[in-house]
């Protein structure tokens, strides 16, 4: 052991009370931060689970096109021939070609976890004298579990998409009064249709999905679409939900496609986030600060305490840095220490007051995320504030005027 | 041949706002390698200051130190820290051990400080020099548990951990009863005569003069006598 840390720890030692007391303070703090950052992450990962936890975190997309502004310069109302190539043409623009490659690349893309192409338009189901405007979502049967966990949320039926099925929700079922079993009729925009038996009714607990969006499999939307082989968007989530926007640069460089992140159609809620963020700082900043000012005093109190000893030190040749090296340990210690108390302290309750109550959905009452502690940044933010809180007590130490205390 | 330490006008004022208060007046002086020295003087003559000032600890106004033949005024703080810590030795009126260390390892505070670490040879060190001043039972014992002539003892072991040059002592005896003082005393002696150390001790007490070499007399800033002779510098100028 450095010599300087066993005559720091001999300090610390001599005075237990008062140590103990400069830990405890330094501890609170640490707590404070720890609750408060395990408090502010746990509702947020809350929030926007339960805003954006059905939804993609990006989509990619053909970008618009020019082909309308050309055809607006061209004489098109002659030859119906000519109108049906064009209108024809313009409509194939709408799809995103080779998808299959961007698949690929999307694949390849670091922090990427969910992929799935669609085929994605405006429809009507039709049931007897019903009609209803739905979203068709044309989609990779395997993976129909990709955005919404559409399987974990069936109340009824089985979510197996053949190309005679339908899957919608429990909202759009009553609806219509269907029943699983029966058929119904998908007419889309480009006016072609198709009868699908009900398979699976699911209630995942969000309006646009419960109410709007009919599941089909992929090959039944290209054909109502008129769009063979066609994809109309790739729907991606991504590892880490507040990176979105970086994801969608890079991958809109990438591919060139048009790529729209989450936080593009839920800008008041990334606000909302980012305003509880800070105040989260605000208030760890705080905690800092005390622990500086707090360390600070201690440790002067201490300097001024051992004036003697300092100075005899000082007359038998240690050097200053020496002794200003007693202090600023002192300081570690007691940060460190101190730090992680109030962390283990921290993880405690917030662990406590998670699995105190919980909703009917097992989430939770109160939002706490334990595991988002911060508690690396706790202990090394405290650890170092408490070293810098020394250098002044430090300074103060190696300015002691040996033959002042001798000649005393 | 070369004095182990030779001081040529050495002035000391202190200031005290714009007020200049010549305490040392032009001091001459030379300590010869292994010698025993007395340094007697009434008090405010200026003894202490001198022993602080050779000791490296004050910076006097004008003058020259030279040990060794080396100019010793004019280094700088760290460089004199260092002079002290490898040549120096030091005792005071009152033992200042650090109260939360042991005997030991106070005694060898000044070689583990420097060095950084703890290591067997300075605690070897330490032992045999409590064992020289009689305290090998106490070694371990911390330095709040000793008693004052006890602490006393290791801060004398303590001043000769670094084998120094010279030993510097500001009345190392003036806060111990006379058994005790005269116990110190004989140490001290002792170990220059075994080992050769060279000691410069301020006193006020005759008795204790009188079992040095050479007694040095400051009087108002100015030696005023400096003798071998027995009996006369002290009685004179009293
Ligand atoms: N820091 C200081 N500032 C101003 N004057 C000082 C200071 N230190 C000492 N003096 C003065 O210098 C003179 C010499 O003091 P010093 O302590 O050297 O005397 P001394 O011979 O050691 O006395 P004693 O035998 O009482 O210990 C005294 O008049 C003292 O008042
Ligand atoms: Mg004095």
């Amino acid at each position: 052991m450095p010599f300087s840390l066993k005559v720091a720890l001999r300090h610390l030692a001599s005075s237990p009370a008062q140590t103990l007391l400069l830990i405890g303070g330094v501890a609170v703090s640490a707590f404070l931060f720890v609750f408060i950052a395990s408090l502010i992450n746990g509702l947020r990962d809350t929030l926007v689970k339960k805003t954006i936890g059905n939804l993609a975190h990006i989509v990619l997309e053909p970008k618009e096109q020019t082909a309308r502004l050309l055809m607006d310069g061209m004489d098109t109302g002659k030859d119906p021939l000519i109108l049906d190539a064009y209108e024809k043409a313009n409509f194939q623009r709408d799809q995103i070609r080779n998808w299959q490659s961007f698949v690929e690349i999307a694949a390849r893309t670091k922090g990427v976890t969910v992929i799935s192409p669609e085929m994605v338009g405006n429809g009507f189901l039709i049931r007897g004298q019903a009609v209803a405007p739905v979203s068709v979502v044309g989609i990779l049967p395997e993976r129909i579990n990709a955005m919404a966990n559409i399987e974990a949320n069936l109340v009824e039926g089985d979510a197996t998409l053949d190309l005679s099925s339908i899957v919608l929700g429990k909202k759009l079922a009553e609806k219509l009064g269907l029943r699983i079993g029966q058929s119904v009729v998908l007419r889309s925009d480009r006016d072609r249709e198709r009868t699908l038996l009900l398979r699976g009714i699911y209630d995942v607990g969000v309006s646009s999905l419960d109410e709007r969006i009919v599941y089909v499999n992929i090959r039944v939307a290209r054909g109502l679409f008129d769009l063979a082989g066609g994809v109309t968007q790739i729907e991606l989530k991504v590892d880490d939900l507040f990176k979105a926007d970086e994801f969608a640069e890079e991958l809109a460089s990438a591919t060139g496609l048009k790529s729209t992140p989450w936080t593009e159609g839920n800008k008041s809620l990334r606000d909302g986030l980012n305003a509880q963020g800070r105040s989260g700082m605000l208030i760890q900043g705080f905690s800092l600060i005390t622990v500086v000012v707090g360390v600070a005093s201690a440790l002067l109190l201490t300097t001024y305490r051992r004036r003697n000893e300092i100075g005899i030190m000082r007359s038998f040749g240690v050097s200053k840095s020496f002794i200003a090296t007693i202090f600023v340990l002192q300081g570690m210690i007691v940060g460190m220490g101190g730090a992680i108390v109030g962390a283990a302290g921290g993880y405690q309750l917030c662990a406590f007051l998670r699995d105190s109550a919980r909703l009917d959905n097992g989430d939770p009452l109160l939002p706490f995320d334990p595991a988002q502690g911060a508690y690396v940044e706790v202990i090394v933010l405290t650890t170092i504030g408490s070293m810098l809180a020394a250098i002044w007590p430090a300074r103060a130490a190696t300015r002691v005027d040996p033959v002042e205390v001798i000649s005393q | 041949m070369t004095p182990l330490v030779h001081v040529s006008d050495l002035v000391k004022n202190y200031r005290s706002g714009s007020l200049d208060t010549p305490v040392l007046k032009g001091i001459e002086l030379d300590l010869h390698e292994g010698e025993f020295v007395a340094l007697l003087g009434p008090s405010g003559s200026g003894k202490s200051t001198l022993l602080s000032i050779l000791g490296t600890l004050l910076r006097p106004t004008r003058g020259s130190i030279q040990v060794k033949g080396f100019e010793v005024v004019g280094l700088s703080d760290s460089e004199l820290t260092v002079f002290r810590n490898r040549y120096l030795g030091f005792v005071f009126q009152f033992h200042h051990l650090l109260p939360e260390f042991t005997a030991i390892e106070n005694v060898y505070f000044p070689l583990a400080a420097r060095r950084g670490w703890e290591t067997q040879a300075m605690k070897d060190r330490a032992e045999y020099l409590l064992d020289r001043v009689g305290l090998a039972d106490r070694m371990h014992y911390r330095a709040n548990k000793l008693s004052g002539g006890q602490k006393q003892r290791v801060a004398i072991a303590r001043a000769l951990v670094n084998s120094p040059l010279l030993v510097l002592a500001d009345e190392p005896t003036g806060n111990l009863d006379q058994e005790t003082a005269s116990q110190v005393m004989d140490l001290l002696r002792e170990i220059n005569q075994h080992e050769g150390t060279t000691f410069f001790i301020s006193t006020h007490d005759s008795q204790i003069a009188s079992r040095c070499d050479r007694r040095i007399t400051v009087i108002d800033g100015k030696i005023t006598s400096n003798s071998n002779v027995q009996q006369t510098a002290y009685a004179d100028n009293e």
